[in-house]
């Protein structure tokens, strides 16, 4: 290859390397030029935005809900929206306000105005703050750092949330809340007054709360519960007062049922001094049922201290503890009725087992004389029987008769006494053939027919008292019968808790005005042999041992239907 | 029909009651034997020196009441196999079941009418004739 060729080609693959270049440059100035495009169109957008947020905040500065205002890094306020004036009282055309001022002295702000020059911002600060008429409130405070363009901290922007009355609403709920959370349930109303002394005095923010209870007997209110210098180290009341209702401002209100608030106590005659003068009183009434039970009472040493919002708390809490108080008493009451009760159960028992056996005894020394006479007037009679006449030998007989009847009243004074002694346990009886039974033992007259009109029911009791129920009524029924063709009809319906028996004679009948006193012991109308009069008072206590009810109904010489139930088990 | 000589021992304080039980007994039972306990204590110290085939009792007693009384008959080993039938005034569902708990043969209550008695004192006796004792 010649030194020529050599070099033309070098020249070839530099012009070729340019053209490389020269594309590439071209591409990369559109480039250039599309982003600077780009950018100014952004730029103005940028522009706009920032235009739209100034005026946005301007429009927040003027109507924002909130307190607004901007300080300089010193606290002192250079700009606040109308909110801020009217909130905190100031106009800042006429005085200079610096922050520092408004807030609390008890509530310390430094590390939190630290935090919020460190951070740049500072969320949902919590504090109290004083207006220019002296007011204290409680605030949120959101607030940041402004920076001029060489990023140099230049002010402080400052949200001010009024948070007092919700504030107030929250701890007054809390406390009522805890109120009512630790006296549920409690039984003892002393407890029960502490913890409501200690808990009012924490929300009053005083150190005195005393809770009074009215004593209905001496007409006066007795300091049951304190807070503060009053409770000794064992929880005792020092000095405790005792207060006639109407005297002092406690017992004014306790005589009234009105709340007090004293602004000044030392104005006020009724003021009745007790540990140390206190110039706030505060005084609301505990009423139950109309009547007021107790009183709660506070005192602070600063004037005017008390506001509506603790009035309107303390009349919950009294409210509450009315209910709470007399669920307290209505416990105590029914406690103390339920022991009773137990005890008079108790004596009950041992007083009707007591009566049993009495009555057992009683019924065997009385019936051991009677059997002695029978048999000593029968040998009597016996042995003399040819001395004896007519006469004599029908006083024999009546002499056997009283005896007898005499024995059966004892036996059936025994058996009524004896029907509340739970011998047995309760069996599964049927009364279809233990009646059927019964007939077949009782001496039924010949004239005299006892019909079952429906199969009767097997029902849980005991076996005996059915059969001393109907023994007696269906042996009543044969016994006054007085017609030629007698009738006895035992029926039953069966009802959804209950079952009604009844029992319907053809006899004599019985008038209205005896409907009730049958029932009552030693009560015959008509006292014929073998009758003690107790027969009804032995079927109505069975009847009610097994919860039922006894009635009749009668026509003189037509009959009579004794109807009663008996609960299902 | 010949019964055996029944020996009784009978457990009764009142003497009209025993004369009724003696005049109650039919001339059927010719050879019977009565011996007579005026309380419990004086029926345990018989029964110490002599047996007897039966026992009737009065319940109503004191010290031993007739349930104690029953109970020291019936836990002793010696006495326990006797039939005791109770001879008595009154009764309740309590003493009925608690004496038929302790093992009695029998209850019995002194009807007021004299025949009624006669029939239950001879049923009784005849009844307990027909038995085999050892």
């Amino acid at each position: 290859m010649t030194e020529k060729e050599i070099l033309q080609r070098a020249l070839e693959r530099q012009k070729k390397a340019r053209r490389i270049a020269e594309q590439i440059l071209e591409h990369k100035s559109l480039e250039l030029y599309n982003t600077a495009q780009e950018l100014k169109k952004v730029n103005h957008k940028l522009k706009h935005l920032v235009e739209e947020k100034n005026s946005q905040l301007k429009g927040v500065f003027e109507t924002i809900n909130d307190a607004y205002f901007v300080m300089d890094l010193d606290g002192v306020i250079l700009k606040m929206n109308d909110l801020s004036k009217s909130f905190f009282g100031y106009n800042l055309k006429h005085e200079t306000v610096n922050v520092l001022n408004l807030i609390y002295k008890e509530d310390s702000v430094i590390k939190s105005y630290a935090e919020l020059v460190d951070k740049g911002h500072i969320y949902d600060y919590n504090t109290r703050i004083i207006t220019k008429s002296k007011e204290v409130k409680w605030v949120r405070i959101n607030a940041s750092v402004m920076h001029d363009t060489a990023n140099k901290a230049k002010a402080i922007q400052v949200v001010v949330r009024d948070i007092t009355v919700q504030r107030e609403k929250k701890i007054s709920l809390d406390i009522i809340n805890n109120i009512a959370k630790s006296i549920l349930g409690q039984e003892n109303i002393y407890e029960m007054a502490w913890l409501i002394s200690s808990e009012v005095a924490n929300y009053l923010e005083t150190n005195d709360c005393v809770i009074y209870l009215v004593d209905n007997e001496t007409h006066s209110l007795e300091q049951i519960a304190a807070y503060g210098a009053k409770i000794s180290k064992d929880r005792g009341i020092i000095n405790k007062i005792n207060l006639p209702i109407g005297k002092g401002i406690v017992g004014n209100v306790a005589k009234t049922g009105k709340y007090q608030i004293i602004k000044d106590t030392s104005n006020d005659k009724r003021y009745v001094l007790d540990n140390e003068l206190r110039l706030s009183e505060i005084t609301v009434p505990i009423i139950s049922e109309g009547k007021v039970i107790g009183v709660i009472d506070a005192e602070h040493k600063e004037k005017n201290y008390f506001k509506k919002e603790h009035l309107t708390t303390l009349e919950n809490i009294a409210y509450l503890v009315a209910v709470q108080f007399k669920s307290a008493l209505n416990l105590r009451e029914r406690k103390k009725a339920e022991k009773e009760n137990t005890d008079l159960l108790k004596k009950l028992e041992r007083s009707n087992q007591e009566l049993q056996e009495y009555a057992h005894i009683v019924s065997h020394d009385l019936k051991s004389p009677l059997r002695s006479i029978a048999a000593l007037t029968s040998w009597i009679k016996t042995d003399n029987i040819t001395a004896f006449d007519e006469a004599s030998l029908q006083n024999f007989k009546d002499l056997d008769l009283t005896l007898e009847t005499m024995d059966t009243l004892i036996t059936d004074i025994l058996t009524y006494a004896s029907l509340d002694a739970k011998v047995s346990e309760d069996k599964s009886v049927d009364l279809d053939t233990l009646i059927r039974n019964l007939i077949n033992v009782l001496y039924v007259p010949e004239n005299i027919s006892i019909n079952i009109l429906n199969k009767l029911p097997v029902i849980i009791g005991d076996k005996t008292k059915f059969q001393q129920l109907f023994l007696n009524l269906i042996g009543n029924a044969i016994k006054f019968s007085n017609k030629e063709k007698g009738v006895i009809t035992i029926d039953v319906k069966d009802y959804n808790s209950f079952y009604k028996f009844s029992i319907k004679d053809n006899g004599i009948g019985i008038q209205k005005n005896h409907f009730n006193s049958i029932f009552k012991i030693f009560q015959s109308l008509k006292k014929g042999k073998n009758s003690s009069g107790i027969g009804l008072s032995i079927v109505k206590k069975i009847v009610s041992i097994y919860k039922g009810e006894i009635w009749l109904e009668s026509k003189i010489e037509k009959g009579t239907t004794f109807y009663f139930t008996i609960k299902k088990l | 029909m010949l019964f055996k000589t029944l020996k009784i021992l009978l457990i009764e304080e009142k003497g009209v009651e025993v004369v009724r039980l003696n005049k109650a007994i039919s001339k059927e039972f010719k050879d019977y034997k009565i011996i007579l306990a005026k309380n419990g204590n004086e029926a345990l110290s018989i029964l110490k020196s002599s047996l007897v085939d039966i026992i009737i009792t009065d319940l109503n007693m004191s010290d031993p009441d007739g349930i104690e009384f029953l109970s020291s008959l019936k836990s002793n080993l010696k006495l326990k196999h006797i039939p005791i039938i109770i001879l008595t005034t009154s009764k309740n569902d309590k003493d009925i079941k608690n004496c038929y708990k302790l093992g009695i043969s029998g209850y019995l209550l002194k009807s007021l009418k004299y025949e009624d008695y006669k029939i239950k004192i001879n049923t009784i006796l005849r009844y307990w004739s027909l038995n085999e004792f050892i």
